[in-house]
């Protein structure tokens, strides 16, 4: 009795979060490099050598996408993003120092970004269960550049991006799960 | 003409009818004010944008934001609806003899005029004469034998009142003040954070009257003088990266700062009054709104004020947007600009840069195929892209010999040599 009262809070949770949401019904941003596209409202973690690279490829087909660019300390190239026909007017760089979890959270709360991009920072699994729901409200993109993948729950889709000489991508799909 | 009077018949506290008179000088620049007593809007000009009614509505609601609450008549010149106001009467005709001085002059009062004024009253009281319907019908040559000069061009003003309207100009500053009890305390910042909205909701009528946004305002505490406090006016700075007029923001982005602010150095002594002054503004841009996208508005306001938040927290050059500087330097390619900024971006001719960049360029240690990073170690497999770049010439055009560096573990790090040696400057990701 107690385990079906508590499938049910589950389920009802589960839907107040928009977790239950299929995967064939959520809206998706489309991607030549990556066929499915990337569903909004998800977090999604790249890794390897070529994940900045792919992310930027990702931008240049999504030009009018508002984009929040979080570092902790700015290490990526805007003139970089620009040789490779990313929109910089539309790219809003912020660069975070020791506050990154308070700005993660400001920049998710406001909902005027369409995709937030994180770059080189480790967050706790509360932090990033905070983030994938305020990202689920705002149905943006929310995207993690790590060197190492978080072994959170939270993240719906992790890829390690490897760019070959010949300027392709491999993709190693890590995890796949888009309902929560 | 169509006059809107607004009396106050009770003395305002930290209120100057001249700065009420900006909040409206967006509807009607005929703005007039008699002394800290009335203030008059002139609105048959604009009277097809805010039809009488509508205007009645909006003073009713800009008063209740004031917490203010004056008595209201309108007529079709000023001194008529300053009277109604004061003697609170529905029509002309049943307006007392103490009204006349209002017809001398609505807009200032006169003491000379005044007095034989009274005595004219006193001495149509005596003849039965007590409102201006009795005035009225006095026939007019019988004025000018019994009260000269001063009766006639009286009984003229009532029955058709001609005025020349005053000029109004809006004060230099916008600077709103609070005055508190000797008995008041701060007691936390909740309390604070009431008086601090209803100083800003004044700020903020008065900007938008004045057709401008806040870029930066300064909060001043004035404490008690003790012999103890040096200076009793605590001041904190807000400057806001985009300019705000929103209460909602405006008032986050100053708790915020004012917390922070006392946290650090906490106030000396009890607080005397709270004031606002806004140290920089900027025309505010009006749009027409755009109908078939609503939301677009609100979220320009959204970005406008998380763009303030961030920047008041993390720093003014930590949020912005990047725009492409003509250089062949890499580290000069670009430059910090704010946000929502149009820019124009030159055509790029340089080789591809790596998508990462070290903010100054770190020296490693390279010796037989081996390279030495943070304390790593690398074997490089091969090195390409050859590119040489001269520094400015006023810099004695040093050299640097760029290659693309490719590890055996897969890295790719964009590596120059001078002549001071090798350094590591990038890296593709």
């Amino acid at each position: 009795m107690q385990l079906v009262n508590r499938q049910k809070t589950l389920q009802a949770l589960r839907e107040l979060v928009g977790g239950i949401e299929d995967s064939a019904t959520r809206s998706r941003s489309s991607f030549s490099l990556w066929r499915q596209g990337f569903a909004r409202g998800l977090l999604t973690e790249f890794t390897g050598r070529g994940k900045t690279e792919f992310l930027v490829a990702f931008l240049k087909e999504h030009l009018d996408f508002k984009v929040a660019w979080i570092e902790e300390t700015l290490s990526i190239n805007p003139f970089g993003i620009f040789q490779r026909q990313g929109a910089l007017q539309n790219i809003t760089f912020i660069e975070s120092h020791e506050k990154i979890n308070w700005t993660v959270e400001q920049v998710l709360r406001s909902g005027v970004f369409e995709v937030v991009v994180v770059s080189q920072s480790l967050f706790s699994q509360d932090l990033l269960r905070r983030f994938q729901i305020l990202n689920e409200r705002n149905q943006g993109h929310f995207f993690l550049l790590s060197d190492e993948l978080h072994s959170s729950w939270a993240i719906a889709l992790q890829m390690e991006v490897q760019k070959t000489e010949e300027g392709l991508f491999d993709i190693f799909m890590k995890r796949h799960k888009e309902v929560l | 003409m169509k006059v809107i009077c607004l009396y106050f018949p009770d003395k305002m506290r930290d209120y100057k009818l001249k700065d009420l008179a900006e909040i409206f000088y967006r509807y009607t620049p005929q703005i007039a004010v008699h002394g800290e007593l009335a203030l008059f809007l002139e609105i048959s000009k604009c009277e097809r944008l805010y039809p009488l009614d509508s205007m009645v509505r909006i003073i009713k609601k800009i008063m209740r934001q004031v917490q203010l609450n004056p008595r209201m008549a309108w007529a079709e010149d000023p001194s008529t609806a300053l009277s109604l106001c004061v003697y609170q009467k529905k029509i002309k005709e049943d307006l007392p003899l103490e009204a006349l001085p209002f017809y001398l002059n609505p807009f200032v009062k006169d003491e000379v005029q005044g007095q034989h004024l009274e005595k004219m009253r006193a001495s149509f009281a005596r003849l039965g004469v007590h409102t201006l319907r009795d005035f009225l019908s006095l026939p007019v040559s019988s004025l000018s034998s019994r009260f000269g000069r001063l009766g006639l061009y009286l009984h003229e003003q009532v029955s058709r009142p001609q005025k020349v309207w005053p000029f109004f100009v809006p004060e230099d500053k916008v600077i709103e003040k609070l005055s508190f009890q000797d008995d008041w305390h701060m007691g936390n910042l909740e309390v604070l954070t009431f008086y601090l909205k209803t100083l800003l909701d004044r700020v903020v009528l008065r900007l938008k009257g004045r057709g401008e946004e806040a870029k930066s305002i300064q909060v001043i505490f004035r404490q008690e003088k003790f012999s103890t406090i040096k200076n009793p006016d605590y001041s904190i700075d807000v400057s806001f990266s985009m300019p705000q007029l929103s209460t909602k923001a405006i008032l986050a982005l100053i708790k915020e700062k004012v917390e922070h602010a006392l946290h650090h150095q906490p106030l000396q002594g009890i607080v005397e009054s709270l004031s606002f002054e806004v140290k920089e503004s900027i025309p505010l841009l009006t749009r027409q709104k755009d109908i078939f996208n609503p939301k677009k508005e609100e979220h320009e306001e959204a970005f406008g004020t998380l763009l303030a938040r961030l920047s008041l927290k993390l720093g003014e050059k930590s949020v912005f947007q990047a725009q492409i500087k003509e250089s062949h330097l890499p580290e000069k390619t670009w430059r910090r600009c704010l946000p929502q900024t149009q820019v124009v971006n030159p055509p790029s001719y340089a080789t591809e840069r790596p998508l990462r960049m070290l903010q100054r360029p770190e020296k490693i240690n390279a010796c037989q195929g081996q390279i030495f990073i943070f304390n790593k170690s690398l074997q490089v497999e091969s090195l390409s892209h050859r590119e040489v770049i001269l520094s400015e010439w006023w810099n004695g055009f040093e050299e640097r010999i760029y290659f693309r560096a490719k590890t055996t573990t897969g890295e790719q790090l964009w590596l120059f040599q001078s002549r001071l040696g090798v350094f590591l400057h990038g890296y593709f990701d």
